[in-house]
């Protein structure tokens, strides 16, 4: 255990979901329909977690529960120990297709929270011009989202979700929309920003590379009803890039372990990671 | 400066191209004219001329039955646009209500609605008369009739549709009611609005024309009806005339604004 987990332990995690479920009636019958049953996780301060999970198994749910969009049926949903009662600017979300204002331009689109939040105008140009730079934006900042690329729509919605400065970064399954290069570069640069910010996020996604290659570590889900099969500490050292990590044993091994609790009802023993080359691959460039 | 003398140039160009079948068309009509037996059509410089003839008409101030085609126009541009006003008004916020917070009034209300639009607009026209009398009231309210139903229904179904991603992406940022209502679902309504809007404006113009063609003592209507009483040609055709050049600006203008409003959207018009 290193000293900064063994530090967390002690202090109140960032984020406590104790024994959620959020039930949804079934048409036709009184029956109900657990998205989300019993599910328990908890998450340090500053730490990033991805929730990795087949179709269908209660990832949207629980971020909707997460955000405060919905109320659950049983459990809660603690943020430093506090009871969330509903949406509130201490956390932040980025949605599955990106969800910006097609009327509003970069600019106040990323300012739209800000707007809510009653910062001054011309405190919020400051912001935006903050938050355009980091995401890499300048100059785009009169563009209207049709104006441009999937990836840049991308970084225009981190950045809006980003500019009230929540402590929490929620993801729902970010760079779905994105193809295959896009996404890879909107994966490093989103661990790059995640460094130089500090913020706790909790990604969710259906891909397994992009859950290891991102995370402090995967919740593992499972499906009817939605609940944690295991949480799996990733461990691959930081500062991090997922094109880096991707080619070495020990991210392979662990894919493969996140890979076998998807597919089995019963988690298989846990085997040793090496540990072997991922120093080497990442500071010597010795891909395997 | 290179960029907007072409640009410029380019604009000349479509409007000379675009002119060419319409100066066609009054060369053709002027010519003719000549085969026809006389009092059926007349040719456009005798239209021209009258109509010029009509516009710098000076009327003494007290006689109002004796108004220039200017003077009817305004008449009627008056009941239009208290009419519109009115259907703006209510088509937009019955439209908004139905639409969002009030949804399961829908299925109540819309099919009645629905039967309310389809009645022919010209068979109410009697039927008004007899409530509001054949003066302004009654002209207003047939606009109002013809205007609010488009505007009611684009409203209603805009605000339907709305986006639930881009409502989620507001609530979750603690956005109030007030704010998802004017920063999400007007903006997100705005371009069904604006169909709505060219339809009302289209059936009122139709509808203001027609009422007063059937029963009124001012208005281009009405002063449409008179020339053909009175026999004269150059002004009838020349008031026909009137009121396309009328729709074509109106046009232009309800565009420009158009466009103007839904730049964001600029690469689905085009």
């Amino acid at each position: 255990m290193t000293g900064v987990e063994a530090a967390a332990e002690t202090s109140v995690p960032k984020i406590e979901i104790v024994g959620l479920s959020r039930a949804f009636g079934k048409k036709g019958s009184k029956e109900k329909f657990y998205a989300i049953q019993d599910f328990n996780l908890s998450i340090r301060q500053g730490e990033f977690v991805t929730v990795v999970g087949p179709s269908g198994c209660g990832k949207s749910t629980l971020l909707d529960l997460l955000v405060g969009l919905s109320k659950p049926d049983g459990g809660s949903i603690l943020v430093d120990g506090k009871a969330i009662t509903g949406p509130a600017l201490d956390r932040g979300i980025v949605l599955q297709g990106y969800a910006l204002f097609p009327w509003r331009t970069v600019r106040k689109n990323i300012e739209f929270g800000l707007e809510i939040k009653g910062v001054k105008r011309g405190e919020r140009a400051e912001l935006v011009r903050h938050y355009v730079k980091l995401v890499e934006l300048e100059g785009f900042e009169n563009h209207y989202p049709y104006e441009l690329s999937g990836g840049m729509q991308q970084r225009v919605a981190i950045a809006r979700a980003l500019a009230y400065d929540p402590e929490v970064l929620l993801m729902d399954e970010p760079f779905a929309a994105v193809d295959a290069q896009t996404r890879e570069t909107m994966q490093d640069e989103l661990l790059s920003i995640w460094e130089k910010t500090g913020k706790t996020v909790v990604f969710v996604t259906h891909s397994i590379e992009e859950a290891v290659g991102l995370a402090d570590r995967v919740a593992v889900m499972s499906k009817n009803p939605g609940r944690v099969k295991a949480v799996i500490d990733v461990g691959l050292p930081r500062p991090r890039r997922v094109s880096d990590v991707r080619n070495t044993i020990d991210f392979n091994v662990i894919t493969s372990r996140v890979w076998e609790l998807l597919q089995n009802k019963e988690p298989l023993p846990e085997r040793e990671i090496p540990q072997t080359n991922v120093e080497e691959a990442i500071h010597d460039d010795a891909i395997i | 400066m290179n960029a907007t003398v072409r640009k410029t140039l380019n604009f000349l160009r479509r409007l000379v191209v675009a002119a060419i079948p319409i100066l066609l068309f009054f060369a053709l009509w002027e010519y003719g004219v000549r085969f026809l037996p006389k009092g059926v059509i007349a040719p456009p410089s005798r239209i021209f001329k009258a109509m010029f003839a009509e516009f710098i008409r000076t009327v003494p101030a007290p006689n109002t039955a004796n108004l220039t085609i200017l003077g009817h126009m305004a008449k009627s541009l008056n009941r239009v646009l208290r009419g519109y006003a009115l259907a703006l008004v209510c088509g937009l916020t019955l439209g908004f209500l139905l639409g969002t917070y009030f949804r399961p009034l829908e299925r109540l209300m819309l099919p009645f609605f629905r039967v309310c639009e389809k009645l022919n607009p010209f068979a109410i026209i009697p039927v008004f008369m007899i409530i509001f009398g054949i003066y302004d009231k009654e002209k207003v309210a047939i606009v109002f009739w013809a205007a609010f139903w488009p505007v009611l229904f684009n409203t209603q179904e805009g605000a339907k549709n709305v986006d639930s991603q881009l409502v989620r992406a507001a609530r979750s940022m603690g956005a109030s009611k007030f704010k998802l209502f004017t920063g999400v679902i007007v903006p997100y309504t705005l371009p069904s609005i604006f169909t709505g809007l060219r339809l009302a404006t289209r059936v009122a113009f139709f509808m203001i024309i027609a009422s007063e063609v059937i029963g009124a003592t001012s208005g281009l209507g009405w002063y449409y009806a008179q020339q053909g009483a009175t026999h004269n040609l150059e002004l009838r055709y020349g008031t026909i005339l009137f009121i396309t050049l009328l729709a074509i600006i109106f046009n232009a203008v309800f565009g420009g604004l158009e466009k103007r409003s839904l730049r964001w959207k600029e690469a689905l018009l085009v």
